[in-house]
């Protein structure tokens, strides 16, 4: 059948199928900024276009629909390489970042303009309403729209956009548009979908209707023998490697307990099989056709039930060590059952897997027997925390092909040089075979810090040497990917009638699901992210992480610190409320502040003894000072109706800055024959801005403008080694090393100069916009001349500055969270009504961006404590597989009072002293929420997502 | 699987047209979206029917059933109530395609417009084909479309009928997050212009348990049994089999369905200035 219709201007005449959408048509005809985020949920936005002069999803409009109408598509609004007003604001403002739905957000947001030229901040609101935003959390959209406004009018922007910091400097701590921003906002091709080319075969998964299961028969010759499928991979076929998905330092402190397909399954969604096919139908007819058997076994879901004596075991194969094996081992693998695979701990990690503990670790400082004795109160609570998705837009994708007969990874990944030590490992092959390039990132949120798709369409493509494309759908989201642990935290807290802290301890149960990735590391940070917060002289901590069939979990923003933060925070509440002090007095009297040594992370490395350091820059107290300030903490606030009552709360926050002593990142910077430079990074900018903070890097130390500065980062053949975008290192680790790279080439080009010059070294500065000045003669060397006769027939060669970072120094974000809620006391609703994110970045170097992750965060973790849950069925059936079910914040759930705020601190050891931004924002929501309630109706919930329920249950008015 | 694709220019021509596997299609974010309930091979788009219209007749306005949510939220005559229960469908986006015939058709367990219909006292505008074939049009209360929906299973609905003087009419709506399915839906209408609630109707939608009319609690209302508000919670849900899902418990449900109706009828009674507004 034909539709005709008009598309951005220009009549069209299209054949098309009755069931295709619209979305699909306009794709095929090259209008790929239509992307699609929740298969056709209608939920997400990223497939917004204009039907009709009315914005509609186009995922639930057929094609043929579409018949006489005039449709927009966000790729209409550049003209050639010229944004438009509202893709340069959004820029502007920060909110082009993973932007995996920039493009429809600013088709929509010009539709929103052409028809209400001074819209309110309601009008706004209720627009982006139907647009999900994971990163950015809304607020600078509403700023957007006024830069628009302000720019259309008057040719100029009015409003602050972002404080600025360090005003001897350039570039740091300025407002200046993202690198990739134009490409992310206008449409162009960036993701891992649009490098697809012609002929690209589909791969699609068979995964387990059980949870808990061992595979008796697997059958695929009637699948195989189907028309256009080219291989089919399951257990009896794939390489007898154990590995594990977490892409952390090697050697991980995570077992090797994943093999491509498994003999036993261990959760609703475990791979079963894999089909390649020349087409996804085909791929879906063949899947049909497969035919497995299953001895069905008792499957647990919670810490609880694999604690049990006699539970059933979900990882009971073989155990092995790569180094510090036990004594016993072979005692403890005899009779072992070989369908359960293997267990390789590439060191010990305290594990027991024959009573489901995956890992385990314990320590202490100073003496808490004796400081639990000379506490005046000691209490204890248990704190427990659900499974959280991270629901990135871009669901894991990845494009795999063969070229000069290498393996080429088209990823979209956190961690590329560990996807490329991990497929290798996979397919048996060696490292200099393999090629990855790490696409732009639609979202990630550590969810893409673990090999999830890479692995079998990379072995997939290596065998059959066939381009293949894999793309998770949302329920694969859901319920194969990695997601929050869930986590029982114990706090017991001794404190004296004054409010000092005298021993606290935290006892962490950790659910890891079915595999280990992650299993040590996560549950630790619920501990070494908090407990250093604290100067109490006696402390202790034990993890203990589970295995379970739950869907996999894994690393998520924030890491196990939100959960931790959480219990360690409320709890240090309930305290204050148990000795009679104010919560926030309460949180001054016991917090570190700089010079501090921190005793405990000595027992808190990540497998091995951490490094024990001072505290250094620390914004803490100024966080909490600022925050109550701006909440009126103390003042009782007028309730909005009789049956509601306000409450307020508080947490105080830190996190990391990457993982000093493991974390490594190498950069190069090359100067080019006309003076530009050319940045090769190791680090993997996700959409947070690290490429901006490379190139402004450079172009500070090199006094060139930042147009001059061009980045290539993430692949693997073309830049150098960086451990990769987790544990906050981005800015810290990455940042160092491009940092260091050029100060490395600025000696070179100094030292070039003076030979060019004649001059001496110590004369000679650089300058902008790009040049060598004599302070002696007065003499100038442009960097393009200087570069040209360096690379002569006669010259030395051409220039490149190199920079490897490591350190055992940390740079450690403090900050504080307080929200102001509205409880009704007869349904349990909660409100939002303020919420005030504050935090020490050091120098904040993209402010925009970082301010903007902030809100991301906030709401992010605001979803978490009231929202968001992956539920079960007692047979471990997810029963919240899409974004509507699962609950996560959209524009209705913003706080009506929104902030963030940066606090000054220069960190003597971040670049130009930065420190992390992100990660840390996801911890404080929680306990400030769980705070705030109690402050407001007198109840304290002790598991999130904080629902009406759970607050209606504790009230008492319903058992 | 979609197969075909129907256009008609008249509702006599889409129920001609309408077979066991076919679905007419408005508004489509519920046929067409992910993990819908309606999998058809043959669509019968109704935008060719010209029902996306609104009027206001003498006492009465008539909504099309090809208004979409958003349509209707914009018009001037289209009343508060309804306006409220419109705005339930959070999504600005959706709104600008779900159609009020196709969210009326589904009789979703969530229903964002069921509930305000019924307890509006609404009549539908009905297409049907008689035993010998021939077209024929009716006009029913929208209880009954309710209460006999396998009866109407394969009627077209063309519009619907809201009368003036406007009742008393207002809902709640109680989910995790504005766009969330929600565990009730609950809406209360009464003529008040006696200065006593009579002619009563409470609808909820309740997620789990169906699309549920409380007879005995309107009863209650009416007949002046209730001293205050508060005596309607007992009777809320009695008779109702609530499910624990993703939503809430079975617990949590009755107890809502208890307040919302209590409070309901409490802005009832400060509507006839007969006590505090909630």
């Amino acid at each position: 059948m034909n539709v005709r219709c008009t598309i951005n201007g220009k009549s069209v005449s299209v054949s098309v199928e009755p069931g295709d959408t619209l979305r699909m048509m306009l794709v095929r005809l090259g209008h790929f900024s239509v992307r699609d985020s929740d298969d056709g949920e209608g939920f997400a936005g990223s497939d917004t276009v204009i039907v009709d002069d009315r914005p509609v999803y186009a995922n639930l409009m057929l094609a043929l629909q579409a018949e006489g109408s005039v449709i927009r598509t966000p790729d209409s609004l550049a003209q050639g390489g010229r944004l438009s007003v509202v893709q340069q604001a959004m820029i502007d403002a920060g909110i082009v970042q993973s932007a995996y739905n920039a493009p429809a957000t600013a088709l929509l947001l010009t539709w929103l303009l052409e028809h209400d030229p001074d819209p309110s901040r309601e009008t706004v609101k209720d627009v982006l309403s139907g647009i999900f935003v994971r990163d950015t959390g809304y607020e600078h959209y509403f700023l957007a729209v006024q830069l628009a406004r302000e720019y259309r009018d008057s040719g100029r922007y009015a409003s602050e956009i972002a404080p600025q910091f360090r005003d001897h400097l350039s570039y740091v701590g300025k407002v200046k548009p993202k690198v990739d921003g134009r490409q992310l906002v206008a449409g162009w091709k960036s993701f891992v979908e649009d490098r697809v080319e012609p002929g690209a075969c589909t791969m699609i998964m068979l995964r387990s209707p059980h949870a808990h299961a061992y595979v008796t028969k697997l059958d695929t010759a009637e699948a195989e023998a189907m028309p256009g499928v080219i291989a089919i991979i399951t257990a009896a076929n794939c390489p007898d490697v154990f590995y594990m998905s977490a892409g952390q330092g090697n050697p991980e402190p995570s077992p090797y307990d994943r093999r491509l397909f498994n003999w036993k399954v261990r959760h609703v969604g475990d791979r079963v099989a894999a089909i390649v096919a020349e087409t996804e139908e085909q791929a879906k007819a063949a899947r049909e056709k497969i035919k497995v058997e299953y001895q069905v076994l008792k499957p647990i879901f919670t810490v609880e039930e694999a604690m049990a004596p006699g539970a059933p075991v979900v990882q009971n194969g073989v155990a092995e060590y790569l180094s510090g094996a036990p004594d016993g081992l072979d005692a403890y693998n005899k009779g072992v059952d070989p369908r359960e695979g293997k267990v390789i701990y590439p060191f010990p990690l305290h594990a027991d897997i024959r009573r489901n503990v995956a890992a385990a670790a314990h320590g202490a400082i100073g003496d808490v027997a004796q400081g639990f004795a000379d506490a005046d109160v000691v209490i204890e609570r248990t704190y427990q925390s659900s499974q959280i998705q991270c629901t990135p837009l871009e669901p894991h994708i990845v494009y795999t092909k063969i070229d000069n007969d290498r393996l080429v990874v088209h990823a979209s990944t956190q961690v590329p040089f560990h996807l490329r030590r991990i497929v290798a490992r996979v397919c048996g092959i060696d490292e200099n075979k393999i090629h990855v390039i790490k696409e732009k990132v639609g979202g990630g949120y550590g969810s893409k810090q673990d090999i999830l798709v890479e692995d079998v369409a990379g072995y997939a493509t290596w065998i059959t040497r066939r381009p293949i494309l894999y793309r998770n759908t949302r329920e694969e989201e859901f319920i194969a990917n990695s997601t929050r642990h869930p986590m029982r935290v114990t706090v017991k807290m001794g404190a004296r009638k004054d409010g000092t802290l005298t021993a606290v301890y935290m006892d962490v149960r950790a659910n890891t699901g079915p595999y280990g990735n992650h299993c040590l590391t996560v549950p630790m940070n619920a501990c070494s992210k908090t407990l250093p917060l604290l100067n109490c002289p006696n402390m202790k901590f034990d993890v203990t992480t589970y295995y379970s069939n739950i869907p996999p979990t894994g690393a998520y923003q924030g890491y196990g610190a939100p959960k931790g933060s959480y219990a360690l925070m409320t709890c240090l509440a309930e305290m204050a409320e148990a000795v009679g002090v104010d919560p926030l007095e309460m949180a001054k009297k016991n917090h570190v502040e700089r010079g501090f040594m921190l005793e405990i992370l000595k027992s808190l490395g990540e497998g091995r003894e951490g490094t024990v350091v001072p505290v250094g820059s620390c914004g803490l107290r100024k966080a909490l000072d600022e925050g109550a300030r701006m909440i009126g903490w103390g003042k009782k606030e007028k309730a909005p109706g009789n049956d509601w009552r306000i409450g307020k709360g508080f947490a105080m926050i830190q996190q990391g800055s990457g993982l000093p002593g493991l974390d490594h990142a190498t950069c190069d910077v090359v100067l080019n024959t006309d003076g530009t430079f050319m940045v090769h990074s190791g680090g993997s900018d996700i959409g947070t801005g690290l490429d901006t903070i490379s190139v402004k890097c450079v172009s500070e130390v090199l006094c060139v403008p930042m147009e001059k500065v061009s980045i290539l980062s993430g692949d693997t053949d073309n830049t150098l080694f960086d451990t990769g975008a987790y544990a906050s290192s981005g800015t810290y680790f990455s940042g160092n090393a491009t940092l260091k790279a050029a100060e490395n080439l600025k000696e070179k080009v100094l030292a070039e100069a003076a030979l060019q010059m004649g001059e001496k070294v110590e004369h000679l500065v650089l300058r902008a916009p790009g040049e060598v000045f004599s302070n002696k003669t007065g003499n100038v060397l442009s960097y393009a001349k200087l570069s040209h006769d360096a690379l002569t027939g006669v010259g030395r060669g051409q220039l490149v500055g190199y920079g490897s970072f490591v350190t055992n120094n940390a740079a450690i974000p403090y900050g504080a969270h307080f929200a102001q809620v509205a409880v009704n006391v007869r349904t349990g609703e909660v409100k939002v009504q303020k919420f005030y994110a504050l935090q020490d970045a050091g120098t904040p170097i993209n402010p925009e961006l970082a301010l903007c992750q902030m809100y991301g965060a906030a709401l992010k973790s605001i979803g978490h404590s009231l929202y968001e849950d992956l539920v079960l069925d007692k047979d471990g059936v997810c029963l919240t597989p899409d974004f509507t079910r699962y609950g996560v914040p959209m524009t209705s759930e913003l706080p009506e009072d929104f902030k963030a705020v940066l606090i000054d601190e220069d960190d003597e050891y971040g670049p130009f002293g930065a420190k992390s931004i992100s990660e840390i924002a996801t911890n404080g929501a929680a306990p400030a929420i769980a705070n705030a309630i109690h402050d407001a109706v007198g109840v304290w919930i002790r598991s999130w997502p904080f629902t009406p329920e759970k607050i209606l249950r504790q009230m008492g008015k319903i058992s | 699987m979609i197969t075909e694709f129907i256009t008609v220019t008249s509702a006599g021509q889409a129920l001609h047209g309408a077979r066991e596997d076919s679905a007419f299609l408005a508004g489509g974010t519920e046929i067409l979206r992910l993990g819908s309930s309606v999998s058809r091979a043959r669509m019968i788009d109704l935008k060719g029917l010209g029902l996306d219209t609104i009027s206001v007749e003498n006492q009465s306005v008539t909504i099309g059933a090809m208004v979409t949510f958003q349509q209707a939220l914009e018009h001037d005559a289209v009343p508060g109530y309804l306006k409220e229960a419109l705005r339930f469908c959070a999504s600005r986006t959706r709104r600008n395609m779900a159609t009020i015939g196709g969210n009326i058709a589904l009789v979703r367990d969530d229903s964002y417009l069921l509930p305000t219909l019924v307890a509006a006292k609404a009549r539908l505008v009905l297409a049907d084909l008689a035993t010998d074939g021939s077209y024929v049009e009716e006009n029913i209360p929208i209880r009954e479309y309710h209460s006999f929906r396998d009866h109407f299973s394969g009627s077209l609905i063309l519009g619907i009928i809201l009368n003036k003087p406007q009742r008393f009419v207002a809902s709640s709506r109680f989910s995790r997050t504005a766009q969330s399915p929600a565990a009730i839906t609950v809406s209360f209408g009464a003529d008040i212009s006696s200065g006593e609630p009579h002619d009563v109707r409470i609808c909820a939608a309740i997620k789990g348990s169906g699309v549920v009319r409380l007879l005995q609690v309107e009863q209650s209302v009416a007949s002046g049994h209730y001293r205050n508000a508060d005596d309607a919670v007992a009777l809320a849900g009695a008779d109702i089999l609530f499910a624990d899902d993703s939503t809430g418990s079975a617990g949590y449900k009755r107890y809502l369905l208890g307040t919302a109706v209590a409070d309901l009828f409490r802005c009832c009674l400060a509507a006839m200035g007969k006590g505090e507004s909630v």
